[in-house]
């Protein structure tokens, strides 16, 4: 599930939460310019895409901004 | 005045002593007078009336034929005449408690009132617990005086007293609100609830909040480049125009959107509509709350198997909780039907 208005999507049970952009915008941000907007959003939903790939026990957040940070770490301590 | 109330039991093979989990595939059967339980009832209706008769079933054949064992108890009540059904209690026993519930709404449908008994997290109360008198229950040894509480009540059922509360009588609320005069007014209760939670003594909401189910978390999908993902909103997303009205707050259904062969919602034949946000944004790029293009551009580049041709939406706002229970349950219903593995939902 991605909210902006996550806190409520935690109280309520959502198992999988996404930290989305703003409430009116959940998926992209028009103040970014078409190219840019267009790579984040595809990033938030391929984020979103990946936490279905992770076992969960309990309602659980993710920060698309750690996400990504776990993900270039990982990728360069392979390398 | 005797045999005012002509009671029939509902039993499974368990309390029906005929056997335990081995014999769940146990068939309908008729038997004339009381079993187990039921001399409680007896007992309990005195000269009142009598159980005219028992109908005892496996939990596993009545919930696995619930169309002909519902014919089959149609038939004993349409021979047997009873005017009211008990069925169970149930307990916590999940299969026991659905039938009950079903024994009882179909004897409801015929005009004959019916009272049941199970524990207040039984299947059967989540599923048909707006519908029928269900008393709650923990324990075994609670059988007999839950049983003389039901018999009370259910007698004036029958011979039309007055029917109380739910609080009053016992039985679980079926969510009914009934207009009533209290002995104070409003604002000297609201005060008073206040005086007292600020002194932490205990009070009683007179608006209680229905929390929503926990809902046990889906296992993870192994291998999203295989796996069948559909996108759900509570953003309010629309055809232009909203050719089927949807509405824009308190949804009482979901709407389905074919979005099959489609690479992105293009803007101009889609619309956000909600009542709980600003919609000119997504209205503009309704990609923002129902993300096509992405998800797409993902599954030509083999990162997700496919896109369920269907997206399901509604406006989330104000959203009773008993009504959100339905709809995902709705959805749920047709993801499981088309094999979908995942879902996206996005909600503002």
């Amino acid at each position: 599930m991605i909210s902006a208005i996550y806190g409520l999507a935690l109280g309520v049970g959502a198992n999988r939460i996404i930290k989305g952009a703003k409430i009116e915008h959940v998926l992209g941000d028009p103040k970014m310019g078409s190219e840019k907007d267009r790579a984040y959003s595809l990033n938030l939903v391929r984020i979103a895409l990946k936490t279905l790939e992770q076992e969960v026990t309990e309602p659980t957040l993710y920060d698309p901004y750690e996400f990504l940070k776990t993900e270039k770490k990982e990728v360069s301590d392979a390398a | 005045m005797s045999e005012n109330i002509r009671c029939l039991h509902y039993l499974n093979q368990f309390f029906g002593q005929v056997g335990g989990e081995e014999e769940a595939n146990f068939p309908l059967v008729f038997k004339e007078g009381s079993v187990g339980p039921g001399a409680v009832i007896e007992r309990t209706l005195g000269s009142e009336g009598k159980v005219v008769g028992t109908i005892i079933s496996g939990d596993n054949y009545f919930v696995e034929n619930k169309d002909l064992a519902l014919k089959e108890i149609e038939a004993v009540l349409d021979r047997i005449k009873p005017n009211l059904v008990i069925a169970g209690p149930a307990f916590g026993a999940g299969r026991y408690g659905l039938a009950c519930a079903d024994v009882c709404r179909f004897a409801q449908k015929k005009g004959i009132s019916a009272v049941t008994s199970m524990s207040a997290d039984n299947p059967g109360v989540i599923e048909h617990g707006r519908e029928l008198f269900i008393f709650p229950i923990d324990g075994v040894t609670s059988t007999k005086p839950t049983l003389e509480k039901m018999m009370d009540f259910g007698k004036r059922l029958v011979l039309g007293g007055t029917i109380g509360r739910a609080k009053e009588e016992g039985y679980l609320p079926r969510g009914i609100r009934v207009p009533g005069k209290a002995k104070e007014v409003g604002y000297k209760r609201a005060v008073d609830m206040l005086v007292k939670k600020l002194r932490g003594e205990s009070f009683k909401t007179e608006i209680p909040v229905i929390l929503p189910d926990k809902v046990k978390p889906a296992k993870a999908i192994k291998d999203l480049s295989k796996a069948k993902i559909a996108l759900i909103t509570t953003c309010g997303l629309i055809p232009k125009g909203n050719p089927d009205g949807q509405v824009s707050r308190d949804p009482d259904r979901f709407h389905s959107y074919s979005i099959d062969g489609m690479a992105e919602l293009e803007s101009g034949k889609w619309e956000a509509f909600h009542s709980g946000y600003f919609c000119d944004i997504a209205t503009n790029e309704p990609n923002y709350i129902v993300p096509l293009r992405q998800i797409k551009l993902l599954e030509s580049q083999d990162k997700v198997g496919s896109v369920h041709p269907t997206v399901y939406s509604l406006a989330g706002v104000n959203g009773a909780v008993a009504n959100a229970i339905e709809i995902g349950r709705g959805i749920a219903t047709e993801l499981k039907k088309a094999d979908v593995d995942g879902v996206l939902l996005t909600a503002a």
